[in-house]
């Protein structure tokens, strides 16, 4: 077992930098979840540290130990592709043995450890069976089976998840979840499911275009995210941003609609954007009042499309609502859920609101 | 009803006509293998002639047509081992490594299919001689030996095989050469099939570089043995025919066994 130290990495492919200097530490035992939009280096980054790519600039240690120039055999990392890259001509058994038979180890010694990695995973009635003939749940879990059979001291997973339907995917979620807990080998998953990485992980790092936006345990990162695209990438349904601007201590929508909410102590003046999640948005007899656009009951909750003097809102009540489009209700802001940023850079803007 | 059943008609009439016009020429050569000199012209393809196996044993008796066979074979099965293991190397490389000299190497290899034998079997000829290779296996086999094409389809093959299936192999420790005997070859097995029953014929029928760098009665392979036979001056139809049976059963005992797999990965090659 090992802890990552990822210190100030690049990569360029070409002339063209796609990774810019990112640094973040993953301690020996723990999730971590790396996750962003489409193209922002999460693979890239997982596979610098398997060694399938190499790094331009910057230095990254498995273990405390420098594996820059370390081939990917020697790093003892182990990886669960997103297509699972199980072998078709080779059956469920000699699929988890691979790695074991390429260290040439004794047939008996292999059998033994395959019948153990599968009690593991469940996977012993299948072990004769080649890969056509499992479901992709299985699949995922022969790929996950011929990565600890090696026991590895870091494991690897690119969205192990992704070509899974709903269901399946909850429940590999809890499996995997499992699986290091009675592993506690340091994993490092890329996804780009925020759930997933807010269930799962210890530590999720948020990047966009090459960069590090955020890296902290989940529940901070949902709590005070650092600024505007970690606090929309995080949650679901997304936060609310409105404009508004500060004046006079008192918080503003453009168009001068107040909040009825102001500032506990320091005093910002000008633009901002005002953010709210739409769990942190209650209904009140004397809030302000909104125009319903939709509605959207769950079962255990309701959505609503709501405007807001000519901002439109989207808030989520545990209640069940009986509303209709038109129908004018009230909200309230949670102010101890209010979340400030500079119009321009998107940074957060901390500060302490109060209701009035 | 009656138009799609006239379809299948007009479709297996038309099969039958091609497949007619294929074995026709076979059918003749079996039929005229057993037969006199006399017969041939003058009976029916489907006339079973009067000389029984007759011909065969005459035309062995006449040359040492098993010792032509033995270098056929030996001729093509090192032709055939030398192409799968080169072939399935350049092929590995060419599809999934990226190097400077790369696109060199490919250039070079799509001149080396662009130039035909015969035009550079004058100094072809001149360096085996140099070696002191002239009627000797060695000269006689690995100067052609090996069949560009086979990198080709080797190529072609690999390139659809997913980087994920050679990654992780990489991350779980094998060497390059044990990814490509464990994890590739196996899943371009029907590729190699085809490598190998094309370049099994076509060194079976090779014909001018042996009869360039042999002239030892034992060490021709078939088609010279076969030439040789036939240039006499009074040449026997039926025993010709009874040495090109004997030397087109060995390609289709091969092509037969292996008729699965060259199926299978035809089409594939041509699919993708
Ligand atoms: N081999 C390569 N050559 C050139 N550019 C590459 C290469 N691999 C990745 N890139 C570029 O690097 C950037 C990051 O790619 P990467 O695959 O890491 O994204 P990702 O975050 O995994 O995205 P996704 O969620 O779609 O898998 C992309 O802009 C991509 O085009
Ligand atoms: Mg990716």
């Amino acid at each position: 077992m090992s802890g990552v130290e990822i210190t100030n990495v690049s990569k360029s492919f070409g002339s063209l930098e796609t990774i810019h200097g990112i640094s973040f530490s993953i301690e020996d035992g723990s999730f971590v979840a790396l996750i962003g939009p489409s193209g922002c280096g999460k693979s890239t980054m997982l596979r610098m540290i398997s060694g399938l790519e190499t790094i331009s600039d910057g230095t990254i240690s498995i273990g405390n130990k420098l594996a820059n120039a370390l081939p990917p055999k020697d790093r003892d990392v182990a990886m669960v592709f997103q297509n699972y890259a199980i072998y078709p001509h080779m059956t469920v058994a000699e699929n988890i043995g691979f790695p074991l038979r390429l260290r040439n180890l004794a047939r008996a010694e292999i059998d033994k450890a395959v019948t153990e990695t599968a009690a593991i995973l469940n996977l012993e009635p299948l072990l004769k069976r080649y890969p056509k003939a499992l479901s992709g749940g299985q699949r995922q879990r022969v790929a996950m089976g011929r990565a600890i059979i090696r026991r590895p001291s870091v494991f690897l997973f690119d969205e192990p998840l992704s070509n899974l339907d709903a269901n399946l995917r909850v429940q590999m979620r809890a499996e995997i979840k499992k699986l290091h807990q009675t592993l506690g080998t340091t994993m490092i998953y890329v996804t780009h499911d925020q759930i997933e990485a807010m269930t799962m992980a210890d530590k999720v790092v948020v990047l966009r275009d090459g960069r590090v936006e955020q890296s902290g345990p989940p529940l901070d990162l949902y709590d005070r995210p650092a600024n505007r695209f970690v606090a929309s990438f995080i949650g679901s349904p997304a936060m609310n941003f409105l404009d508004a601007e500060a004046v006079d201590g008192e918080i503003r929508l453009k168009g001068g609609q107040s909040l009825r909410l102001r500032f506990a102590a320091t005093h910002p003046e000008g633009k901002l954007v005002f953010g709210i999640r739409p769990e942190n948005i209650g209904l009140s007899g004397d809030g302000l009042p909104v125009r319903v656009d939709l509605v959207e009951p769950t079962g255990a909750e309701t959505h609503l499309e709501l405007d807001l003097a000519g901002h439109s809102l989207v808030a989520v009540v545990r209640e069940r609502v009986m509303t209709s489009p038109g129908d004018v209700l009230h909200v309230t802001f949670d102010p101890r859920a209010i979340h400030l940023f500079d119009p321009e850079t998107g940074e957060a803007k901390p500060a302490e609101v109060i209701a009035v | 009803m009656t138009e799609r059943l006239f379809h299948r008609l007009a479709a297996w009439s038309l099969l039958a006509f091609a497949t007619f016009l294929t074995l026709y020429p076979v059918a003749w050569m079996l039929s005229a293998s057993l037969k006199s000199s006399g017969e041939i012209f003058t009976t029916s393809t489907f006339h079973l002639g009067s000389r029984g196996f007759g011909n065969y044993l005459s035309a062995f008796g006449e040359r040492p047509f098993f010792i032509y066979l033995l270098n056929s074979v030996a001729a093509a099965s090192v032709s055939v081992i030398i192409t799968v293991v080169l072939g399935v190397l350049a092929g590995y490389s060419f599809a999934k490594f990226r190097y400077r000299l790369a696109p060199l190497f490919w250039l070079v290899v799509l001149i080396s299919v662009m130039i035909p034998l015969e035009a550079i079997v004058i100094p072809l000829f001149l360096e085996v001689h140099a070696f002191g290779w002239t009627n000797t296996y060695a000269g006689l086999i690995l100067p052609t030996a090996f069949n560009v094409v086979g990198i080709f389809i080797f190529r072609q093959a690999i390139i659809s095989i997913p980087d994920a299936y050679i990654e992780a192999a990489r991350i779980d420790g094998a060497s390059e050469l044990k990814i490509l005997r464990l994890v590739v070859l196996p899943m371009v097995l029907p590729s190699a099939v085809v490598v190998a029953v094309l370049t099994f014929n076509l060194a079976w029928n090779s014909y001018l570089w042996p009869l360039i760098v042999t002239s030892d009665d034992l060490m021709r392979t078939l088609p010279l043995g076969m030439a040789a036979f036939q240039a006499g001056f009074d040449t026997k139809y039926g025993e010709v025919m009874a040495v090109s049976v004997f030397g087109a059963l060995p390609t289709a005992v091969f092509f037969l066994m292996l008729q699965r797999y060259f199926v299978e990965g035809a089409v594939a090659s041509g699919v993708k």
